[in-house]
């Protein structure tokens, strides 16, 4: 469910000292908006107080105060997520949220119509479960409240299913080739409905690990994507209106010279500005280039059609991982942002379509990467106008250093947001020197799926795996004969 | 990863016996061993104490993701049996019924080390109580599927085939097949006849677990399983099913209701590439690993083509005409079998206007 929230603030006490910093790397001839190289300040970085192995992030205003929060799940060993409050601007000290469990994934929604939001965390663990933490308003959270799921849920979407106006959860399973529904009665309790299969259509264990909400068919509910990373294949849940699914569709996603790419994230949004949503998910691929896959969605009504034929280098450096959209430029279209592994640059892909109901042809065309941040591991993306200067500043947790990354953006806005910057940026801001991190050693790898073939489902499957700790000693794993890999 | 943390453990509780340094350390006070946490020991005490004579470190430090790992690999042994019904959920590992204890745990580790919940449960109910040996003995007419273990000629949109790989099958052919859970997995795909109606049953017997599905679409997408039919070990299954325009497979594999069996399954040939050693021991099966496909076709009969010429048309119409009013048997202008041929039978020939299916 989206956030309706989107507060316009001029004070900003974040970005400041980046403003200077950036306009003094400013000389030249003033560039036109949108059409020049995205500016981000130095990064924010904001180290986790314990090993967190940051797992993603997520916003809203949880404090009521009309700024972007940030919460932070990670797999942490004493069960605890972070919780940074935002104020002016600048966001205040992780504060520990305890969950009971390791936490892959969060959603910020208010589940039970008190106006407050709440958190629904996916807890990663075979004995499954969603951790609840309802909100007060100011900040602070009740004790959490947890509903049993299957084994080791990874994600969870929250949207409303059933079209009666309230919240429902769609969470699914690592472990488990199902979606389980629970649908909110409108007080923020919630009743199981018929669970949702994974269709198989490979030899391999599917593994899914990612799941969204979005109106594909255009028949005005919500369906639900599963990115399936053992599968490398996406899978579509059609619903009916009510909460039930038809069977799964599972589509591939564009091939690289041949190579199917592993998955492990997907983002949601209309990238060619045709009015209907489209997938990207970013492309583990050995041996070649990392990708941005694009799942075009062509339209159709009361099926669901994809072009597929699209895939963007997003960079040489790492393994793409995660993914996010937002109109960084304010040019009324969705750039698209990539976090990589092993190395991990942050790449922007500046969105240069021209839709059909512009005049243009409508095919989505994607510019070469910009590098806006450079560390070790970029598991998890998010945008949001932290500083509230109107334009969408972007969220990076890096798992190696068990960190956040606030990444101000101060890219001229062509909407008339942003800082007031202006000039050609002969420099991007500097961020780390590319640590000295060799790439996993491909030979070493296994076939974790179980497909009989090493590739790229494999290694993302390894990545989505590992903890901040690991990135030095990745080991081969068991294959799943005898016992499924942990 | 030396762990220097260990080192110093183990160095300041020499005097501890590992089993002594166990037991104070795990117990019902404590969270679950399949959970990393900041406190030392776990919850279910077996498993703990068995970790914990690899790594003392997890029963004096912390319980940390090495930990959790160790569990995985190290406990799934210790449960079967244990106390508890397998189809009441209880907080300990395992349960009761020796076989069915080592089936679900075979499929779900975590049954056997964590706890027996509800999942378990639902996997004793759909997995055990049936758990004959037995051994399929082909009709001489039996078509051998063909597939070694090794060898994948029938794996469908499996890996990164472009098209479905699959065999062939006829109406009134009677398959008989093998499948295997080594990797990689093994699945047989068999492509239907292309007919565009009717009503189509399988009957499959088998030594193992087995699911039918129906497959159809494109490896690049959108592919759909529709449906699925499970058919216990030495038990046989009749299933029906009408398939609407398009190509379609029948897909046989080693698995139950919702679930495919990653293991149980290894294959009984040798690997000319990887033989094994002299001492190597076979690895467990549970289950014997052939099956018996038969695929009957049942096409529509196109009752309104009173002429039989493969077409409604005007003859038939005007077949219908003739024999308006009170009908007496046989009729076979009488479609809807009412003893009247009537506005009825005339709708029906009306909907089945054109070719026969």
């Amino acid at each position: 469910m989206g956030l309706s929230l989107r507060t316009i603030r001029s004070g900003t006490s974040l970005v400041c000292s980046s403003i200077l910093l950036a306009s003094t790397l400013a000389i030249g001839e003033p560039t036109a908006f949108a059409d020049g190289p995205f500016l981000f300040g130095p990064p924010q970085i904001i180290t986790m107080p314990t090993p967190h192995s940051p797992t993603m992030v997520a916003t809203g205003d949880l404090d009521g105060d009309g700024d972007f929060d940030v919460v932070v799940p990670g797999r942490n060993v004493e069960g605890f997520a972070y919780l940074m409050l935002n104020e002016g601007g600048v966001l205040g000290a992780p504060v520990e949220l305890v969950t009971g469990g390791q936490t892959d994934w969060v959603e910020i929604v208010d589940l039970d119509g008190d106006g407050q939001l709440d958190l629904c965390f996916a807890v990663r663990s075979l004995r499954g479960r969603l951790s609840i933490l309802r909100g007060n308003g100011d900040g602070t959270f009740l004790d959490f409240e947890e509903i049993s799921l299957g084994r080791e849920p990874r994600s969870v979407v929250v949207d409303d299913l059933d079209g009666d106006g309230d919240p429902d959860i769609a969470a699914m399973n690592h472990r488990l080739p199902i979606i389980e529904i629970l649908l909110n009665d409108g007080a923020g309790s919630f009743v199981r409905a018929p669970q949702v299969v994974v269709g198989r259509s490979t030899v391999g264990i599917p593994f899914p690990q990612g799941i969204r909400s979005v109106d594909l068919d255009a028949d005005g509910d919500r369906d639900l994507v599963v990115v399936a990373t053992g599968a490398s294949r996406i899978f579509i849940c059609r619903n009916q209106g009510d909460a039930t699914f038809e069977a799964s569709e599972g589509w591939r996603p564009s091939r690289v010279n041949g190579q199917i790419g592993g998955m492990t994230n997907l983002s949601v949004g209309d990238l060619d500005l045709d009015g209907d949503d489209d997938l990207v998910v970013p492309l583990i691929l050995i041996g070649e280039s990392s990708h941005v896959g694009i799942f075009e969605n062509r339209g159709s009504v009361s099926t669901v059609e994809f072009n597929r034929d699209l895939a963007f280098p997003s960079t040489n450096l790492g393994y793409a991982y995660a993914s996010a959209m937002g109109d960084l430029d304010g040019d009324a279209d969705l750039d698209v942002v990539i976090g990589h592994a092993l190395p991990g640059p942050v790449m922007v892909l500046d969105n240069r379509t021209v839709p059909i109901a512009a005049g243009g042809d409508g095919v989505i065309r994607l510019e070469p990467p910009q590098q806006i941040a450079n560390d070790s591991f970029f598991r998890g993306l998010a945008v949001a106008d932290l500083d509230g200067d109107c334009d969408l500043d972007v969220l990076a947790v890096e798992l190696i250093s068990n960190s956040l990354w606030i990444l101000p953006n101060l890219t001229p806005q062509a909407n008339g947001c942003g800082d007031g910057f202006v000039g050609r940026v002969v420099l991007p801001p500097t961020t780390r020197e590319t640590p000295a991190r060799s790439k996993i050693e491909v030979d070493r790898l296994v076939d974790l799926d179980g497909d009989g073939v090493v590739g790229g489902s494999d290694l993302a499957l390894l990545l989505a795996g590992m903890r901040g700790d690991q990135a030095d000693a990745v080991q081969p794993v068991r294959r799943p004969e005898g016992a499924a890999p942990r | 990863m030396i762990r220097f943390d260990l080192l110093l453990a183990v160095t300041m509780s020499a005097a501890f016996t590992l089993n002594a340094a166990g037991q104070q350390q795990c117990g019902i006070e404590l969270p679950p061993c399949d959970e990393p946490h900041g406190a030392p020991g776990c919850l279910q005490t077996g498993c703990c104490e068995l970790v914990c004579e690899t790594d003392l470190f997890c029963c004096e430090v912390s319980w940390d993701e090495t930990c959790v790992e160790q569990a995985a690999e190290l406990c799934g042994d210790i449960a079967c049996p244990n106390l508890g019904g397998c189809l009441e959920i209880h907080e300990t590992p395992g349960c009761l019924d020796e076989s069915c204890c080592e089936l679900v745990r075979l499929h779900d580790p975590f049954c056997g080390y964590g706890t027996w919940d509800s999942i378990c449960v639902a996997e004793a109910e759909g997995w055990c109580g049936v758990l004959a040996e037995c051994q399929i003995e082909p009709p001489l007419d039996a078509i051998p599927e063909g597939e070694p273990c090794l060898e994948r000629i029938n794996d469908g949109c499996s890996q990164d085939a472009l098209e479905a790989v699959a065999s062939l099958i006829h109406c009134g052919d009677q398959i008989y097949g093998k499948t295997t859970t080594t990797v990689p997995r093994d699945v047989d795909w068999f492509r239907l006849p292309a007919t565009t109606d009717g009503m189509w049953t399988a009957t499959l017997s088998s030594e193992f677990p087995a699911r039918l599905l129906l497959v159809t679409g494109d490896c690049e997408g959108p592919i759909r399983t529709v449906d699925q039919y499970h058919v216990d070990p030495c038990t046989s299954g009749d299933w029906s099913f009408v398939l609407p325009e398009g190509q379609w497979y029948l897909v046989v594999e080693a698995g139950v209701s919702g679930r495919a069996l990653r293991s149980g399954l290894p294959c009984d040939e040798i690997d000319p590439k990887n033989p094994p050693d002299d001492d190597e021991e076979p690895l467990p099966r549970t289950y014997g690993l052939h099956y018996l496909l038969q695929l009957d076709c049942h096409p529509v009969e196109c009752g309104a083509d009173l002429d039989g010429d493969g077409a409604v048309d005007g003859q038939d119409l005007g077949l219908l005409f003739v024999a308006w009013g009170a009908c007496s048997d046989p009729c076979t202008a009488d479609l809807d079998g009412d003893s009247v041929v009537d506005g009825q039978d005339l709708g029906l020939l009306f909907a089945a206007w054109g070719a026969c299916p």
